[in-house]
């Protein structure tokens, strides 16, 4: 899907093509534009039909607002093909707060901090396997990152990754396409949570969040072994895909602004800043939804119980109303209230930890490689490869 | 000026610790709570740096009763 355009019917018409997965995110900027200005909330008849918002203070309302925009009948258009809801992203309080409680200690800005040393070692050894001067940094880097820190964070074998990374395919990539391959997959990978939470797939660690999905009790009772499953499955897809896609993006801006990539070599205490700047551009998560319960009016429009919304928080990061100059990229912003991990209640669990894992691979990738450019023309979104010709510090 | 962060609206984003640690702090559960006392003007433009990077609108400025008295409004976000 390019460039969406007026038809006859003019902006309601062209809101009906919204689509916010894989080809419909080529343009995303120019789409964000003109639906942010000319028409904020409309619908789209993509995958069963949805309303989108777009406006930063109507997505912040909403996300704060989870009575009236329940997360509980999911939160992904079209779905990802789990049976039963992930958590504790499809639940609501109070019992997403009490599972949230389970995780928050070990997410912690502290507590991803023991995880440090082990993610540099990791990229240090990615970079360090980069055989030829042309590399493809999605598969070889980006997408290896997140896969490293989810086996450290849940104690499991790196012998597993090859079946990690196709789950990841199938269930994200291939539910536009072929949904019967999505269910499969999402099934295969509930059955290895299942076998994971009877301790029964060899080589497995106890870590801090095993221990507390194991230990944590919720309401005073222990998790249900189904509750265990989803809760695996959630911190699954919820940190492998999303970072990869978030490091590719951002060496595939970097790659085309030598410059800016440069300056960053040079202090790279300005990456924390400059991260910021290209997640509110390059968000990983376009959009999630939301199920109306009760009858709401915002910004003139209606909702009506069962109404399913997508929030468009790549188009959020562009409002005009809360970021100065919204389309040009500044990694200096210090205004940046961006929404690439989400708002409200369902704030991305591990955003410390992606946090963690984007810079401490930019400082890497920066101080080995500072010069790169793209070789082969590809798209910003998704984790497709990325092939870049590197020029050595030559240290 | 004095800072304080809503418990209520704090949802552990944690960008005003990393922007201004030495005001706010980390609770066990990650959500922010801001020192009590004066903010040392030092200090300022990065407590306002985090007013305006956190994605909940969670931190308040409340100013004291001197700068009142010298006409500075209050901004609370």
């Amino acid at each position: 899907m390019t460039q969406l355009q007026p038809d006859e019917h003019g902006m309601h018409g062209m809101a009906r093509a919204l689509d916010h997965h894989g080809s419909g995110l080529d343009n995303a900027l120019e789409d964000y534009r003109l639906l942010l200005d000319g028409c904020p909330i409309g619908h789209s008849d993509q995958y069963g039909g949805f309303t989108f918002v777009t406006k930063h203070a109507d997505i912040e309302h909403i996300s704060q607002d989870w009575q009236t925009f329940s997360a509980a009948q999911g939160v992904h258009v079209p779905p990802l093909y789990n049976r039963r809801p992930m958590k504790p992203i499809e639940t609501d309080p109070p019992i997403a707060l009490r599972y949230r409680e389970l995780l928050l200690p070990h997410l912690t800005r502290r507590a991803v901090g023991a995880y440090a040393t082990e993610i540099r070692a990791a990229i240090r050894g990615l970079l360090s396997r980069f055989d030829r001067t042309t590399v493809d940094v999605s598969t070889y880097f980006a997408r290896p990152i997140p896969l490293i820190t989810f086996a450290s964070l849940m104690g499991l074998p790196s012998s597993d990754f090859d079946k990690y990374n196709d789950w990841v395919e199938r269930i994200f990539y291939q539910r536009t396409h072929s949904p019967r391959d999505g269910v499969q997959a999402a099934d295969e990978l509930t059955r290895y949570f299942e076998r994971f939470v009877r301790g029964d797939i060899p080589g497995t660690r106890e870590t801090p969040v095993v221990n507390a999905i194991k230990t944590g009790s919720v309401d005073g009772r222990l998790l249900s072994s189904d509750e265990k499953v989803d809760i695996c499955f959630l911190l699954f897809l919820g940190g492998i895909e999303t970072t990869a896609w978030a490091i590719r993006s951002q060496l595939w801006f970097l790659a085309q602004r030598p410059e800016l990539a440069r300056w960053l070599a040079e202090d790279r205490s300005r990456i924390l800043t400059a991260i910021e700047e290209m997640l509110r551009f390059f968000p990983p998560v376009p959009g999630l939804a939301r199920t109306v319960t009760t009858r709401t009016t915002v910004r003139d429009h209606d909702f009506e119980p069962g109404e399913r919304v997508v929030l468009l928080y790549g188009a959020a990061n562009h409002d005009s109303d809360v970021f100065d100059d919204p389309d040009d990229v500044n990694l200096e912003r210090e205004k940046n209230r961006h929404f690439a991990f989400g708002v409200g209640v369902h704030r991305c669990l591990g955003s410390n930890l992606a946090r963690l894992e984007m810079r401490t691979a930019l400082e890497e990738f920066l101080a080995r490689f500072p010069k790169f450019r793209l070789t082969k023309e590809t798209s910003w979104h998704g984790i497709e490869p990325l092939w870049l010709e590197l020029a050595s510090q030559g240290r | 000026m004095k800072v304080v962060v809503s418990a209520e609206a704090c949802q552990g984003h944690n960008r005003c610790a990393e922007i201004c640690p030495e005001v706010f702090a980390i609770d066990r559960l990650g959500f922010a709570v801001a020192r009590s006392g004066e903010v040392l003007p030092e200090l300022t433009p990065r407590v306002l740096k985090a007013v305006e990077n956190c994605p909940e609108r969670a931190i308040s400025i409340i100013e004291s009763a001197a700068e009142a008295a010298e006409g500075r409004g209050a901004q609370n976000v």
